[in-house]
């Protein structure tokens, strides 16, 4: 096994990424270990406008200015390896697709995913998470976007300049989530339609296309919608699957944390998105990490004082 | 986005493919997905050094996107003796990648 780390930090998502950014200018020796490629959630945000220091800047380009910092510090970053379980006993062992890696101290910030649509269906070929990835499959057809906060009403905009002939936006609630400015700039669009206190029920392949059938909440009357694909974006859940009964978590799976970002667990630390609290920003996320950091710098400090 | 892997167009693809077993990745810009498929890539090839791989932006090569009907980024597409022989969209785990390579 490769040498102790001072600190193993989950998720290089800018909670992770600010955490180490401080452990490194606190001489630790620290690893940030990430499933897929540093950024997290804000690579996927096209344009982030209450981030101070820039009034408009894309969410990947400002991750790769913080990342290249992280970089220039020192740290050592191993992208494309998931975490898979972490054992607390003692020096803390984090089980990685690549091996098994040890650290005196473990900062957990692996923010959360979309919560899949809540529908079994044999058309998921057809179901997608990601406009950017996926939108131009549906130039000149119709799609329905499922969720009406923000992120529903921001991606039917990005998939109206990309072509797609209509757009439904449905929601469970019998109001939108997403704010006053950006439902206007949806209904300006022209081929965005919404529509609240409904939901899918069934997805069926019938041809090219799929047959959705969509219940009003209220009568409990359905309809049929033929359409060609469908985007969700009904919100997120904590990546804390891998945790596995070691860490407290609340009962949506949330990291329970203290005002200094201590898990029940001393010298494992949880930052960001990933733990219990009311805002989830970039900024909030920022300020977790960074007294995550500073906890558990301290921590190691008095680990090293003990084993001396 | 990348600029380590060989970036082909409508005019070299045939070429390379037909004088180069590898793998194309097709992506765009500000793909979240395809930014992970090229660390993806650039991984799997460190644990398989003989395998080459190279990338086409569909916004820079529309066309070719449309001939080859590639709609969803990222894409990859295996080519042996100059044919496509296999293709698959979305985020794959290195050893998921290796194994398909070597499978094909
Ligand atoms: C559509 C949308 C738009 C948003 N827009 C804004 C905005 O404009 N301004 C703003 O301030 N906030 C915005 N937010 C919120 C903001 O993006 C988040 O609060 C912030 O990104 C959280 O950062 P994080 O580091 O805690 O988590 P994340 O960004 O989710 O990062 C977590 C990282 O951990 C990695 N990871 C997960 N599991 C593992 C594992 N097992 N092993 C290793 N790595 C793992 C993930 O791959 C990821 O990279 C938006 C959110 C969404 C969904």
């Amino acid at each position: 096994m490769a040498a102790c780390r001072d600190i193993i930090i989950v998720g290089g998502g800018i909670a992770g990424m600010t955490a180490a950014i401080y452990a490194a200018r606190a001489n630790m020796d620290v690893l940030l270990l990430e499933k897929d490629t540093c950024g997290g959630l804000a690579n996927e945000t096209r344009a982030v406008e209450n981030f101070p220091s820039y009034s408009t800047i894309g969410g990947m380009e400002l991750m790769e200015r913080i990342r290249d910092q992280v970089i220039g510090l020192g740290v050592v970053i191993e992208e494309i390896n998931r975490v898979d379980g972490l054992i607390t006993e003692g020096l803390k062992r984090v089980m990685t697709e690549e091996g098994e890696v040890e650290a005196r101290a473990v900062i957990l910030s692996t923010g959360r995913k979309p919560i899949p649509l809540p529908v079994g269906t044999e058309w998921q070929e057809n179901i997608h998470y990601c406009s950017v990835c996926d939108g131009l499959l549906y130039q000149g057809k119709d799609v329905i976007v499922v969720g009406g906060g923000n992120s529903g009403f921001d991606e039917s905009l990005y998939l109206a300049e990309l072509g797609v002939r209509s757009i439904q936006i449905l929601e469970m609630m019998d109001r939108f989530p997403a704010d006053e400015t950006t439902r206007r700039k949806a209904n300006a669009a022209g081929v965005i339609k919404t529509r609240t206190g409904c939901r899918i029920i069934d997805v069926q392949p019938t041809g090219n296309r799929g047959e959705v059938i969509v219940e009003n909440l209220k009568s409990g009357k359905t309809e049929t919608v033929f359409i060609d694909g469908i985007f969700v974006f009904i919100g997120q859940k904590p990546n804390t699957g891998f945790l596995a009964g070691n860490i407290r978590l609340d009962d949506n799976g949330y990291v329970l944390v203290d005002q200094r970002m201590r898990t029940n667990v001393p010298g494992v630390f949880a930052a960001g998105d990933v733990v219990t609290k009311e805002y989830r920003q970039l900024t909030t996320a920022m300020s977790d990490g960074t007294v995550a950091a500073l906890e558990a710098c301290q921590y190691v400090r008095e680990w090293k004082k003990d084993h001396v | 986005m990348q600029a380590c892997a060989t970036v082909l167009t409508t005019e070299s693809i045939g070429t390379f493919t037909t004088t180069n077993d590898c793998l194309v990745l097709f992506h765009k810009s500000r793909c979240p997905n395809c930014k992970v498929m090229f660390k993806v890539l650039e991984k799997s090839q460190q644990q398989q050094p003989n395998m080459v791989f190279v990338s086409v932006s569909i916004e820079t090569e529309p066309d070719l996107a449309a001939e080859l009907e590639i709609g969803r980024v990222p894409t990859v597409v295996i080519y042996r003796n100059g044919k496509p022989v296999g293709k698959r969209s979305g985020v794959l785990r290195p050893a998921e990648l290796v194994a398909w390579y070597n499978n094909s």
